[in-house]
């Protein structure tokens, strides 16, 4: 009997994988960019909401990569 | 040929419960990422209350921020290790107990000055380091052996939780992916680290109040004890001894491989440099790049791109080495690691270049999340299932002794005779050269010492592909 072919390419969890690691990277840069930007006391607010927002970002696209790590990684051999 | 608890593990266990206990695996990474993130958070804030409100003496100074957390984790390795093989339920209740001492000490902190402003704290550096320099305050005992009390709490604690994760995630990744399950710990922990970085700053620009991170950090750390004791199923329970693995105490005999063991020496020395190429980028880049004319935001624009690379890379290289092996992914990591250091030197010594140091920072990342990844992985290779506790808490106990122990070597390097080398920058430039030394050795030592600890496909498929094949007939 013929064994069916392993599916390849590129699977939904590794895309997303990717994805959530470019946002995990691109919350620091905006965080970074935000510090570096608005630096006078007068942009103090403008600040911090920029270091919170990249913040989120890099929460969230955390929590996604933990779960694709998991998803990606069927428990069969293989 | 494979270490015993590879072998016991293709034996006995399935290939993965990593799906099938997904809410335990997921919660077990986020609490480390949790109580890392919490414990990363209030570090700038405490060094700069220490020594001008509290008035502590420099050395012990040096004690209260380093060494006391260091070697409450370096001992809550060992002592946790234990445990998670003793006790019934281990690995669930060192987990829980990890946060609950982190509650505790980062409450010790807070209660220490829960209103204090970061302004006065400033009024007293500013009148202390002006043209003409105010006495500090008299030395605030109470509040100094508090804070001990709390960042030693803090650094027990700390220990606690993630070994216990690291274990636990090992034990559902079964017989084929204890690379993975290491990843995920490893990417928790220093992705936490490397974000709360931004949000120290954030907590105390907003409230002005220089302990409320440490309430915060209070807070995570219930947040991690409730997601702990609602979500996560003890592994040793669940997988190990259904699967028949014996349920014993630690004794002496189980801690024999981790002293005799030729694949541990080797890779306590890959995670100590680990530590080495850290602490360099946490403390030596930040004097030697201020001192080469570089700013305060360029200089944390460089370290910043070493951390993110290197979180990123302990996501994939325990992951990886599922499929490649341990030894190949070391070899790889700490080759790179011998040349980074040396292309940084090279950089330092040429014109101003930014965009160059994040690039370069970001390379010696990548190679040392590469071999760092696999470390802890291996120790789960060596120990027998019954006694994994044990011998990746020594593990960790002697990678952790870095903590201590490498910053003392830079402060050496830097109290050298500054004429016989040129000038306070040829000294930063030593640092870098024994970095690169050290890495060879390292290097000679994986190649040389280590042997491949893991099998990505169990032995009897290897023996079956291994067999003759038989004759074809006619």
């Amino acid at each position: 009997m013929i064994e069916p072919r392993k599916p390849r390419g590129i699977s939904v969890w590794t895309a997303v994988q990717v994805a959530a690691i470019a946002i995990w990277i691109a919350g620091f840069v905006v965080a970074f960019y935000f510090v570096q930007t608005y630096t006078k006391p007068s942009q103090k607010a403008i600040a911090n909401n920029g270091q919170l927002a990249g913040l989120i970002l890099t929460g969230l696209a955390y929590l996604v990569i933990i779960y694709s790590m998991i998803r990606h990684s069927p428990d069969g051999r293989g | 040929m494979s270490e015993i608890g590879t072998s016991e593990a293709y034996a006995k266990l399935e290939p993965s419960y990593l799906q099938r206990y997904f809410p335990t695996a997921y919660t077990a990474a986020v609490t480390v990422f949790l109580i890392n993130f919490a414990l990363g958070v209030p570090t700038t804030a405490l060094a700069d209350l220490l020594k001008y409100r509290v008035a502590a003496p420099t050395v012990l100074l040096f004690w209260a921020q380093l060494a006391v957390l260091g070697m409450g984790k370096a001992v809550a390795d060992l002592v946790g290790g234990y445990f998670l093989d003793r006790w019934r339920n281990g690995r669930r209740k060192v987990m829980i107990v990890g946060t609950v001492l982190v509650i505790i000490g980062s409450l010790m902190i807070w209660i220490t000055f829960p209103g204090l402003q970061q302004t006065a704290v400033d009024a007293i550096r500013k009148a202390a380091t002006g043209k003409n320099p105010a006495p500090l305050p008299a030395f605030d005992v109470m509040p100094f052996l508090l804070i001990m009390g709390g960042q030693f709490l803090n650094g027990f604690g700390i220990g606690m939780q993630n070994g216990a994760a690291m274990v636990l995630l090992q034990d559902y990744g079964g017989a084929t992916k204890r690379g993975l399950g290491a990843s995920m710990q490893k990417f928790s922990l220093y992705g936490g680290k490397t974000t709360a970085t931004y949000l120290g700053a954030l907590l105390g620009a907003v409230t002005g109040l220089v302990m409320f991170p440490f309430l915060f950090v209070g807070l995570l750390a219930v947040l991690a004890m409730v997601l702990n004791v609602v979500l996560i199923k003890d592994s040793r329970e669940e997988v190990l001894i259904p699967a028949g693995v014996e349920r014993k105490q630690p004794t002496l005999a189980d801690y024999k491989p981790a002293f005799t063991n030729r694949n541990l020496y080797s890779v306590y020395f890959v995670a100590f440099m680990g530590k080495w190429s850290d602490s360099w980028f946490q403390s030596i880049s930040l004097l030697y790049l201020l001192l080469l004319s570089y700013t305060k935001v360029e200089v944390g624009a460089i370290a910043t791109a070493f951390g993110v690379l290197w979180s990123v890379l302990n996501a994939y290289s325990g992951w990886f080495s599922d499929f490649f092996g341990r030894r190949r992914v070391a070899l790889a990591g700490t080759a790179m690691g011998v040349v980074t250091p040396l292309l940084f030197l090279w950089y330092a010594s040429g014109p101003k270049n930014v965009t160059l140091g994040i690039v370069l920072a970001a390379l010696w990342g990548l190679s040392t999340g590469a071999y760092y990844g696999i470390t802890e992985v291996v120790p789960g290779d060596v120990a027998r299932l019954a006694s994994r506790g044990a011998i990746i808490g020594t593990f960790r106990f002697f990678r952790d002794t870095g903590n201590v122990i490498v910053p003392l070597i830079f402060t050496g390097i830097l109290l050298l005779p500054k004429q016989q080398f040129g000038s306070e920058i040829s000294l930063y430039g030593l640092t870098l050269w024994a970095t690169a030394i050290m890495m060879l050795v390292t290097f000679a030592l994986v190649w040389l010492v280590m042997r491949e600890t893991f099998l990505p496909s169990p032995p009897a498929e290897e023996a079956v592909v291994a067999a003759p094949r038989p004759a074809s007939a006619g």
